[in-house]
């Protein structure tokens, strides 16, 4: 911390003392004077607060522009009585002022909810061990249905629960399951059999009964981009992303690794906080750094400056802001007391992505603040395109058990229960819009439109009413938003409507894998699988320029299992041997990991001269050779080996 | 590297594997709890075992390059011991074991 903002940090608690280690709150118009933004055309304003809003995790807004806001004051231990206070409240601006002035329970005795989906007029909800659906029939905005979608997750740590509910361009909804075990039931069709989730995250589809687990391990925090790009946030990893989807990874059980989240933050672990870390993190890391050099281990720890509680990843797909954030992923971070904003770049030689800090935050963040209390556990953006923050507000955020009990002595871990409140962060000049959307009264030709509008929150909302009504009118219009848009996102949008629609014919699908924008040729692939016929063009897609496409060519074909799947295999691997992703990913597939394969290679000279990543492919084959263990595949791979 | 260099690397790779692949099956009845260092809590205080519990601490852990052994919090096994242990709590800790608060190791 600089000398001035050292001041200003003094100035603002130094006379707030509670006792000798911690300062005591600030009402929300106070906390306004912590803030410092990067950005000078931009200003944040207090937007809702106590008593309309307590403990706030999450906020998302429905079609019609209701504000629903997850509140969690069982952080970080229900009580022991068995009584629940997990809630979700809607905001209400009754005067249109922009700012919150009245709040309805929609609904109460949660446990530990922590995020929340618009779905079917009613909302999806992450409360471990379940998803909820949950929905008014009254008009009293208060949930009177409550069914149990799914369940088994595990639910034995606020942190790492099953969290992130997202609906995503693809007609899925992705949810975080931080890796955990847990035996997931779906309880509309309880004759299936329940599957793991160990290892990986979720994903499921109401409108076909689908569920399985995907191949990533987010905690707390997922952003997802215009393209369906997803970007996931665990505690010190602050951006993550999973180049491999979970049905091909897990195609069978033989790969030497099912790991595929990638830490793609070229800036780590760096952060700059304003707020000295507070004196038990000071004195627990004191005490660990200690331990470390005792034990003779190369380790250390750090209080401060480094991420440590990156918590809720929200991609601007907003219009609002300047142009130049537009694309941006925003990160809370709260045990560093900050927001930190990354701009994702897809790498030019690899199916993934590089997260880079703006130019005006190379050495400070987005948005710091001098309050220690401030706890910016999520953003959203609004129909609006206003940037939301949704603060905690707590004294304290961390897991009790992990902090030595003669420093818990003065901490009390529920201070500020009563205190949270949400931001809104706006250019000065902006003239904002509170009207509110009201999708739901909307002609379905009005919606359709709406799949090309530049916000992402429209088209996403207009897509998924479409698929709700299942109105099959549309399909002309949808049909020629996709032919002829000149907007890539709107013909995305319009793809996965007729997707949904059971709408997708093979010339569209031809269409489509000619496009001009990778990613929508990337999703046609995934279309072709389902038609044989389109083998050709999936193997012609593995030599694509773009490594999204030719990654997603290699993925899909291995789906297939006829030799020139293979043939075609090899090639691609022969030119692309050094990324890792199109090793693993062809791995994945039984034509990858067949003989076929390894001969193709043998007779184009792969294996004459050898470089570490050939090594490496061939010991991970290997691997698989043995672990699935067929008649005599070791003793054929030693001798393919051996042979001229 | 020339091919038929890398064969004589590759090759002892099949062995090597193999022992991955065998050490994952379960174990045999004789290899009882009791007997195993790595099991025995009974110097163990009630709190710790609290804490280990309500980390969610697991011997295996549900992903695969998580594990005790690459947490900045771990203490790998002392000189003679079977397992290692954890700075959140005292008592064993497998290296293939995980909680809920792993976190990777820095320098
Ligand atoms: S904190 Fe790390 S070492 Fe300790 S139990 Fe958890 S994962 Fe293992």
């Amino acid at each position: 911390m600089n000398a001035s903002k050292n001041l200003l940090f003094f100035a603002l608690v130094g006379l707030s003392w509670s006792c000798a280690h911690y300062t005591d709150p600030l009402t929300p118009d106070e906390a306004l004077k912590s803030f410092t933004l990067s950005d000078d055309r931009l200003q944040i304003e207090v937007f809702a607060a106590e008593p309309h809003v307590l403990d706030p995790v999450e906020m998302v807004f429905d079609e019609e522009g209701n504000a629903f806001v997850v509140e969690m004051p069982d952080y970080p231990s229900k009580p022991e009585d068995g009584t629940l206070g997990g809630a979700i409240r809607l905001l209400r601006d009754t005067n249109q002022d922009g700012r919150i002035d009245s709040a309805i329970v929609f609904a109460d005795n949660l446990s530990e909810a922590t995020s929340v989906l618009p779905w079917e007029g009613g909302l999806l909800v992450a409360a471990a061990p379940d998803i909820l659906f949950l929905k008014d029939t009254t008009g009293d905005y208060r949930a009177d249905i409550r069914e149990v979608l799914f369940t088994g997750f595990f639910a034995n740590n606020s942190e790492a629960q099953i969290t992130n509910l997202h609906y995503n361009v693809d007609n899925w909804i992705y949810a975080s399951n931080c890796g955990q075990d847990g035996l997931v039931k779906f309880m509309r069709n309880p004759k299936l059999p329940p599957i793991s989730v160990k290892g990986g995250d979720f994903r499921f589809r109401l409108d076909r009964g689908q569920f399985e687990i995907e191949s990533s391990t987010g905690q707390f925090g997922m952003s997802v981009d215009d393209w369906g790009n997803r970007f996931f946030t665990e505690n010190s990893l602050h951006i993550q992303h999973a180049p491999i989807a979970g049905r091909y990874l897990f195609r069978h059980p033989f790969l030497p690794s099912y790991d595929v989240a990638l830490n793609i933050s070229d800036h780590d672990p760096e952060m700059f906080q304003e707020t000295p870390a507070p004196y038990w993190r000071q004195e627990r890391t004191k005490r660990r750094n200690e331990q470390f050099a005792e034990a003779k281990l190369d380790r250390h720890e750090y209080a401060e400056d480094h991420f440590t509680g990156a918590s809720g990843g929200t991609f601007y797909g907003g219009n609002l802001l300047p142009a130049d954030y537009r694309g941006s992923v925003f990160t809370g971070e709260v045990a560093g007391n900050l927001i930190h904003r990354d701009i994702v770049q897809p790498l030019p030689n690899s199916p993934t992505f590089v997260a880079k800090r703006g130019e005006k935050e190379k050495t400070t963040e987005f948005l710091t603040s001098s309050d220690p209390w401030f706890r910016p556990a999520q953003l959203s953006v609004g129909p609006n395109g206003v940037l939301y923050v949704i603060d905690m507000y707590r004294q304290h955020i961390e897991t009790p058990t992990a902090i030595p009990e003669d420093l818990k002595e003065e901490m009390d871990f529920f201070n500020g229960n009563k205190l949270g409140r949400i931001y809104q962060i706006v250019p000065k000049e902006a003239k904002l819009t509170h009207e509110a959307p009201k999708l739901r009264s909307k002609s379905s030709a009005e919606l359709v439109a709406l799949l090309a509008h530049p916000q992402q929150w429209w088209r996403l909302n207009a897509q998924r009413l479409l698929l709700e009504r299942k109105d099959k009118s549309v399909l002309p219009a949808v049909t020629d938003l996709f032919l002829t848009h000149a907007d890539a996102r709107a013909r995305l949008h319009a793809f996965f409507v007729l997707e949904g629609l059971n709408a997708l014919t093979l010339s569209l699908i031809k269409k489509a894998l000619a496009d001009a924008q990778p990613d929508l040729r990337a999703y046609s692939l995934i279309e072709a699988e389902k038609w044989s016929e389109l083998l050709p063009q999936l193997i012609e897609k593995t030599t694509d320029v773009s490594p999204k496409v030719s990654f997603q060519a290699c993925l899909s074909l291995g789906q297939f299992t006829s030799p020139s799947v293979s043939n075609a295999l090899a090639k691609a691997l022969s030119q692309h041997v050094q990324d890792k992703w199109y090793r693993m990913g062809i791995l994945s597939s039984e034509a990858g990991a067949s003989f076929t394969l390894i001969e193709v290679l043998q007779r184009e000279g792969f294996f004459d001269r050898m470089i570490p990543d050939k090594e490496s492919f061939l010991n991970d084959f290997a691997h698989v050779v043995r672990a699935r263990n067929r008649s005599g595949e070791v003793q054929r791979l030693a001798l393919l080996l051996k042979k001229k | 590297m020339k091919r038929r260099e890398f064969i004589t690397i590759a090759l002892p790779i099949l062995p090597t594997t193999a022992f991955l692949v065998s050490s994952c099956q379960p174990k045999s009845a004789s290899q009882s709890e009791t007997t195993d260092p790595c099991k025995d809590f009974s110097t163990v205080s009630e709190n710790d075992l609290k804490t280990r519990k309500k980390l969610g601490y697991v011997d295996a852990s549900p992903r695969a390059e998580s594990q005790c052994g690459n947490c900045n919090l771990w203490l790998p096994p002392k000189d003679g011991k079977a397992c290692g242990g954890c700075m959140l709590f005292k008592g064993p800790v497998q290296t293939a074991g995980y909680c809920t608060y792993w976190a990777p190791q820095s320098k």
